[in-house]
């Protein structure tokens, strides 16, 4: 007998793999050092990644958004705003903030120095494992040069590549809890 | 009494001077960002803890620390550049956990060597010990032995730490 979440697996490594392949989704792979691991894994929409070489940042910014995913793929410790928050001097400090959604958690990475208000969206396609869909931010040149960041038009986009992909929402894990290890989650 | 590995690494290391190799600007920038991004992360933790915990928010951690309420908020969220190790001590004990540096060696070794020369014996010599025997050191043995590896040789990555011990200062305030 298969057990149903054996099942659920294999058809999302298949179906990731068929995304690596088609090119629709780029693994974040990092150059590991003496002791580190791949303990998380990372895939960003080429768009995203190519977004993020161009946003106008400058090189310094550049490195703390790579250092941050790095940390997320050597299993570092993450900081999760939870949707049940109710600590507001914290909502800001996140690494990861779960929006507001249905079940399964759409998320938000943030870096810091907020400088450009950068937020990447997404979600944990399964434990330890992000698909980041897309990339906004806040007005990097000014409050009126760009149309302010819309999470529902995010959230509809990430619904839109992972249906288009066959990602089945039944295989990303049910809570934010669920979805990454060595986290604090508040 | 076996001679420890450090005093052996040491011998080894005065025969020869291994390469010494300027860092880009742009990997300084890059290393920096790295232990940046670790040493806000883990204050971050920490607070997201104090906050869960002690029900405490900047402005007590200020009373406690000394640092200003909105300095507090700007280093927590990476506005804060050039972090100093006072503000790092202060800040972390007043949350209730003990700072530490940990430096993790990051010295090439073992399958992340580059491959060397076969004619050496020295080399063949150290091909066929086992991964385990060869440690930190290996580097070295292997400049004093005459060999080159190519890799970029910097030594230790830093990483700050904030054990979540309970800090004895915090827990007789709050008595």
């Amino acid at each position: 007998m298969t057990l149903k979440s054996n099942s659920y697996d294999k058809d999302r490594e298949e179906a990731l793999q068929r995304a690596l392949r088609s090119g629709a989704l780029r693994r974040y792979e990092v150059q590991l050092e003496r002791g580190e691991h791949d303990v998380r894994r990372l895939w960003l929409r080429p768009t995203v990644g190519a977004q993020l070489s161009s946003a106008g940042m400058d090189q310094e910014q550049l490195h703390r958004i790579q250092a941050a995913l790095r940390r997320f793929v050597v299993g570092g410790l993450f900081n999760v705003v939870s949707q049940t928050c109710e600590n507001p001097g914290t909502l800001n400090l996140a690494d990861i903030r779960e929006l507001k959604s249905d079940p399964p958690p759409f998320v938000e990475m943030r870096f810091k120095p907020p400088k450009h208000h950068l937020r990447i969206f997404g979600r944990f396609i399964c434990k330890d494992g992000l698909i980041l869909t897309s990339l906004a931010m806040k007005s990097p040149q000014g409050a009126r040069s760009r149309k302010s960041l819309d999470v529902r038009e995010e959230l509809k986009r990430c619904d839109d590549f992972f249906r288009g992909q066959g990602f089945d929402l039944n295989w990303c894990p049910a809570t934010i809890e669920a979805s990454i290890t060595n986290a604090k989650i508040i | 009494m076996p001679k420890s590995s450090s005093s052996q690494n040491d011998l080894l290391a005065t025969e020869t001077k291994a390469p010494v190799c300027a860092m880009t600007k742009d990997r300084k920038t890059e290393v920096i960002a790295q232990l940046t991004d670790d040493v806000l992360s883990k204050l971050t933790g920490a607070f997201f803890d104090v906050c869960k915990i002690e029900r405490w928010t900047k402005r007590d951690l200020s009373t406690i620390s000394g640092i200003n309420e909105t300095a507090i908020g700007h280093i927590l969220a990476g506005r804060r550049k050039n972090l100093t190790v006072e503000t790092i001590a202060l800040l972390a004990r007043a949350m209730g956990v003990r700072p530490e540096l940990v430096l993790h060696d990051t010295r090439p070794t073992g399958n992340h060597m580059t491959p060397v020369r076969q004619e050496s014996t020295a080399a063949v010599a150290m091909a066929s010990r086992p991964a385990v025997q060869r440690g930190a050191g290996t580097f070295s043995a292997l400049v004093a032995s005459g060999l080159t590896t190519g890799s970029p040789f910097l030594a230790g990555s830093a990483q700050m730490l904030a054990y979540a011990q309970p800090d004895r200062e915090n827990e007789e305030a709050s008595q």
